[in-house]
């Protein structure tokens, strides 16, 4: 019962109530998810009187969509009125929110019961979900190794089978590689394809809210309930978002997928990732895909352009919090220098202190055209790539990651290698396109995630193919142990 | 590749005025580490000055948009106690902060 | 040391006024713009900077910026571009203000303003006076003018605080404004203050802006610098912060010219920095000095998308842009003809020049509603520091009470004795009149009866009037209009007098 789908065919034949769901759900969570470090927050009253509401509605005929009555965990970025909203991270240890954010809101408006918060790296910033105030979260398949980052808490909760799907945000892999860590589905939309209204800002212009689910065709439900446009938002996209599952054909005959020949060197991922990822475009292939070989040139370059416009952009949004309207203030200070310097540098973690200085750093007076400004040039550079790139195919398809999970303490002496590995998902972040990570193999018992990038606004061609891949095979249906 | 370096190395001093604008205190240590992390980091951005970008446009947003707004309607602002919910202090409702020791902006 | 520095040194002044908006809600937020309200009453999420809110852009601030890039002969950028000027203040809830920086919705303009024909410079040299006290037009520079969220309010009072804290007050938090730079062009703070007054009249003329200083809706910071004359180069500049009155503009400037040419004549050199201006020693200090050049890190809004403005939609700001005070004045001075001084009252704000034009129509005569407006009626408000739309008079009230005088119907005095509560309550004049009695009395056996009895009393004046001498006849006329109570037709009286003194020649 822990797959979404599952869920929805159980509640829609009435063999199970959304209220004993959630209760279940809430029991797993207490149990497991917090065993794992993947939940830090539930809202269990309320939820069970909201899932009492999906029940009612579900009686009269009156269910709002494929989510109702299914319970949901938010990474805990996205606000809720009268909830707490931590980021992780000390400084909003005392916050809760006097606003709906468009996450929540739309969730709740397709009948999803809002169990709790996900757990995550402090304000999205990590890829392991160790930069934690509630310590890190563990990876179900084998708990000494990461669950991947930053939306960690989200990845791990539905591999464990505690909720069907959960939200979690993606700024430069942090949905797509956690659900390659964890062997589920997550998806990044196109940029502004979902409200940002309520997501707590790490890179403005990079964030993008998205689902973690076992199967394509269950991100298509919630991409198709929290999507669209938003005039909250001033980078929402317009255009309405089309009904994703008539796209779910099965078909992938006439599609053509691109290899980045940059994607598949040999001083790049692990062998057996490249491997696993061959043997699923290999599928893809004998379904009748047809696959071709293209090149994006700049992706030596992505990881850097990346991390010096998400830390600009960073210094700047994580400027709000300075212990004079909310959050955590310092104790005893006596000036207003103080306040701010005590209670920012008390708040904020070690590897959110390096982005806001190396952010700020990019945007001094004398850095700006060198570093700031080169990146926003290069930027441009990288999206012409992909436009080249599709020109001559469909989708292209990669490593999400370019090694499987690896143990928890592994990575975090050495940011500059850790910020290496997230060569194959900043790009979609930097272009702006929907990107979707897979599972497709596994080493060492252990998932290996395969990403598939689309067209801006083209999420139902992806899923197409990745619903298509998951017909075929049955790496979504392996279950780590336990779950 | 040392000739396209073209930053210098990040200065002890230079982490020290960057957190005075980011209003972070950071201890000796923390100084020392942070002048060596950034250090390594932009040692590796430093690649891109190796791409000549003359003439390239930069990209703020990946997506192109016409130039959303919103009509002038006022509506009334959120109670005020939902405003102050969360303040560390307040007096009726005003925030309260600590005095500003020497005038800055204002 | 000679007094007038001026005599020295070239004064070169830039400003830099920041003008509220007249929007019902804020820049990026859908709070109300109000004033006078409880601290944080007016907010919205997003002028909090909680997290997870966005900005989203008042359509209704490009109209009015489109107006005043019209109305000062400006570019109106068809792309201008919201950047974050990142700094730490407890009323700048986010740590940065959005504001336009590289480019602009507004540039490179000018507005014309009245300087003394020969010059301020031509002060104190006397005998070279150019034996008049015309006026001529000077053209000041418009650089730029770029949209930017006001910031809140910080309390720093101890009345208010108490003890030792400061108070946040963000209703102000994201009030649009205008922040308009002009030129260095000015040469003197009665220029500045020149440039100020005609800058608000625009403002007020466009609808763009309340522009009411007393509300904080008109500040103004002052560029200043010296230089010797006939030199090429400016000199280090001052920038004096938050005047917020004119009287404080002309005083700041006038201060720091002396401070600055003191420390000059003294073989100092002026160094960059913020000042203040104490108004109540009349000295301006320094707040800090600009060594460690602020580092704003200005860059592009990514929760923003530059803001483009279509040929089309200027047009219809065009189309729609009300008569300038410039073009008004021109019109007024061919079309009605009146005294120089009443004109330039008149012009001075759009609804009194509104008034004064649906006044006159009324009463078929511009100069009898000129008189009456610039003169009596600007009184009573001035007394009551109103606004004319403020007023409960409407003009056609006014032009009716006007035609009662013309008609003789009541005296001019009786008539301005109405004003007071017409301009506080309104009313119909002829019926006050009535209530009252105050009607003008042309009964010719009531004027001959007070009239017996003044000439009786006054035999001396009679006679020189019956000699032919016309000036007793006022003396005589006042006498009869005061047992009359002011309310004798006064051509009635004369005529009366006349007759019955010379026998009706």
């Amino acid at each position: 019962m822990e797959s979404l789908e599952a869920q929805r065919a159980a509640l829609e034949a009435s063999e199970i109530s959304s209220v004993e769901l959630v209760t279940e759900a809430l029991a797993r969570s207490e149990d497991s998810g917090k065993d794992l470090g993947a939940v830090i927050g539930l809202r269990a009253e309320a939820a069970l009187a909201e899932a009492a509401e999906s029940d009612a509605r579900r009686r009269g005929g009156d269910s709002r969509s494929p989510l109702e009555g299914a319970p949901v965990l938010l990474k805990d970025n996205m606000v809720m009125q009268g909830e707490p909203t931590t980021c992780a991270s000390r400084i909003l240890e005392p916050f809760v929110s006097p606003y709906d954010g468009a996450a929540a809101e739309r969730l709740q408006a397709a009948g999803a019961i809002i169990l709790g918060r996900a757990n995550m790296d402090e304000f999205a910033m990590g890829a392991t979900t160790e930069n934690s105030i509630f310590g890190p979260a563990h990876n179900p398949w084998d708990p000494a190794r990461t669950c991947g980052g930053s939306s960690g808490g989200s990845a791990a909760a539905v591999a464990a089978g505690i909720t069907g799907f959960a939200l979690g945000s993606d700024t430069g892999g942090s949905i797509r590689q956690p659900a390659s860590f964890c062997g589920v589905v997550g998806m990044k939309p196109t940029y502004g394809r979902v409200s940002r209204w309520g997501l707590v800002a790490f890179a403005s212009s990079l964030d993008q809210i998205g689902p973690f689910t076992h199967t394509a065709r269950e991100a298509a439900w919630v991409l198709e309930a929290i999507g669209g446009h938003d005039p909250r938002d001033s980078t929402s996209l317009p255009e309405a978002l089309p009904s994703l599952e008539p796209a779910l054909t099965g078909d992938v005959a006439g599609l053509t997928i691109g290899l980045p020949k940059e994607y598949f060197v040999d001083d790049g991922a692990d062998p057996a990732v490249i491997s696993a990822v061959r043997q699923g475009v290999d599928t893809l292939e004998r379904a009748g895909a047809k696959v071709v070989e293209v090149t994006l040139p700049h992706t030596p370059y992505v990881v850097s352009t990346y991390y010096l416009v998400a830390t600009a952009e960073a210094s700047s949004n994580l400027a709000r919090y300075d212990g004079a309207r909310y959050g955590r203030r310092a104790e005893g200070v006596e000036d207003l220098d103080a306040m701010y310097r005590r209670s920012r540098s008390e708040g904020f973690g070690a590897e959110v202190k390096r982005r806001i200085l190396l952010g700020t750093y990019v945007l001094s007076a004398g850095y700006f055209d060198a570093y700031y400004r080169k990146a926003q040039q290069v930027r441009t550079l990288v999206r012409g790539d992909f436009e080249q790139a599709f020109e001559r195919c469909d989708v292209i398809a990669g490593p999400t990651y370019p090694e499987v999970a690896f143990p928890i303490g592994a990575k975090l002496d050495d940011p500059v290698s850790l910020y290496l590995g997230d060569i194959y998902t900043v790009s979609a972040n930097l272009a702006g396109l929907p990107g979707i990570s897979l599972p497709c193999g596994e080493i060492d018992g252990l998932p290996v995630g395969m990403q598939l990038l689309g067209r801006a606004l083209d999420e139902a061609t992806l899923l197409r193919v990745a619903d298509a891949f998951q017909r075929l095979t049955d790496h979504h249906e392996r279950r780590p142990p336990g779950a | 590749m040392l000739a396209l370096r073209a930053m210098s190395r990040i200065t002890r001093e230079d982490v020290e005025r960057t957190a005075e604008l980011a209003r972070l205190s950071l201890s000796d240590d923390e100084v020392e580490a942070m002048t060596h992390d950034l250090g390594r980091i932009l040692d590796h951005v430093d690649q891109l000055q190796a791409l000549d970008t003359a003439g390239i446009e930069p990209t703020a947003h990946a997506i192109p948009l016409a130039t959303p707004m919103r009509a002038d309607q006022a509506s009334p602002g959120i109670d005020p106690e939902l405003a102050l919910a969360n303040a560390p202090l307040r007096e009726a409702s005003a925030f309260v902060v600590p005095k500003v020791i020497d005038g800055e902006e204002s | 040391m000679t007094a007038n520095p001026l005599e020295r040194y070239e004064v070169v002044i830039g400003l830099e006024v920041h003008t509220h908006l007249r929007t019902e809600s804020k820049l990026f937020s859908p709070a109300p713009v109000r004033y006078g309200d409880a601290p944080n009453h007016d907010v919205h999420p997003i002028d909090l900077a909680m997290p997870g809110v966005l900005p989203v852009l008042n359509e209704r601030v490009i109209d009015l910026a489109i107006r005043l890039g019209l109305a000062t002969h400006s570019t109106v950028n068809t792309r201008s571009v919201f950047s974050r000027k990142n700094y730490f203040y407890p009323d700048l809830p986010k740590g940065y203000q959005i504001s336009q920086y590289e480019e602009p919705v507004v540039s490179d303009g000018w507005i014309e303003i009245e300087v003394p024909a020969s010059g301020e410079a031509g002060k104190g040299k006397k005998g070279k006076k150019k034996g008049d006290s015309a006026t001529s037009v000077k053209r000041i520079g418009v650089t730029r003018a770029h949209l930017e969220e006001d910031a809140g309010k910080s309390i720093h009072d101890v009345a208010v605080t108490g003890a030792d804290g400061t108070h946040i007050d963000l209703n102000r938090a994201g009030v649009p404004l205008l922040e308009i730079v002009s030129e260095p062009d000015l040469r003197s703070a009665a220029e500045a203050g020149a440039y100020l007054r005609s800058l608000r009249s625009i403002l007020r003329y466009i609808e763009v802006s309340d522009a009411d200083m007393e509300k904080g809706q008109f500040r103004c910071d002052a560029n200043v610098s010296l230089r010797l004359h006939g030199s090429s180069e400016f000199g280090t500049r001052t920038e004096i912060k938050n005047l917020n009155s004119f009287a404080n503009v002309e005083g700041a400037i006038g201060a720091e010219i002396l401070r600055q040419s003191e420390i000059l004549d003294d073989g100092g050199e002026i160094q960059q920095a913020t000042m203040a201006y104490d108004v109540d020693r009349r000295r301006t200090r320094v707040l800090r000095l600009k060594e460690n050049a602020d580092d704003y890190r200005y860059f592009d809004d990514p929760d923003l998308i530059p803001l483009l403005i279509d040929e089309a939609r200027i047009q219809a700001v065009r189309a729609e842009l009300p008569e300038l005070p410039e073009e008004k004045l021109e019109r007024f001075r061919e079309q009605y003809n009146l005294a120089a001084e009443a004109t330039q009252i008149l012009v001075g704000s759009r609804s009194l020049a509104d008034f004064f034009e649906r006044c006159a129509e009324a009463c078929g005569s511009a100069k009898a509603a000129a008189n009456w407006i610039a003169r009596d009626l600007r009184q009573e408000l001035n007394e009551r520091n109103l606004e004319v739309e403020d007023s409960a008079l409407e003009a056609e009230t006014l032009a009716s009470l006007i035609r009662l005088v013309e008609e003789g119907r009541v005296t001019a005095k009786s008539a301005r004795d109405l004003l007071p509560e017409l301009v506080e309550r309104g009313g119909d004049p002829e019926a006050l009149i009535q209530e009252r009695g105050l009607e003008a009395v042309s009964d010719t056996g009531l004027i001959d009866g007070w009239a017996s009895q003044v000439i009786e009393a006054n035999a001396a004046a009679v006679e020189s009037v019956r000699e032919g001498d016309d000036k007793p006849l006022n003396f005589l006329m006042g006498q009869v209009m005061k047992a009359a109570q002011g309310k004798a037709n006064p051509a009635e009286v004369r005529k009366r007098l006349l007759e019955m003194i010379r026998g009706g020649d």
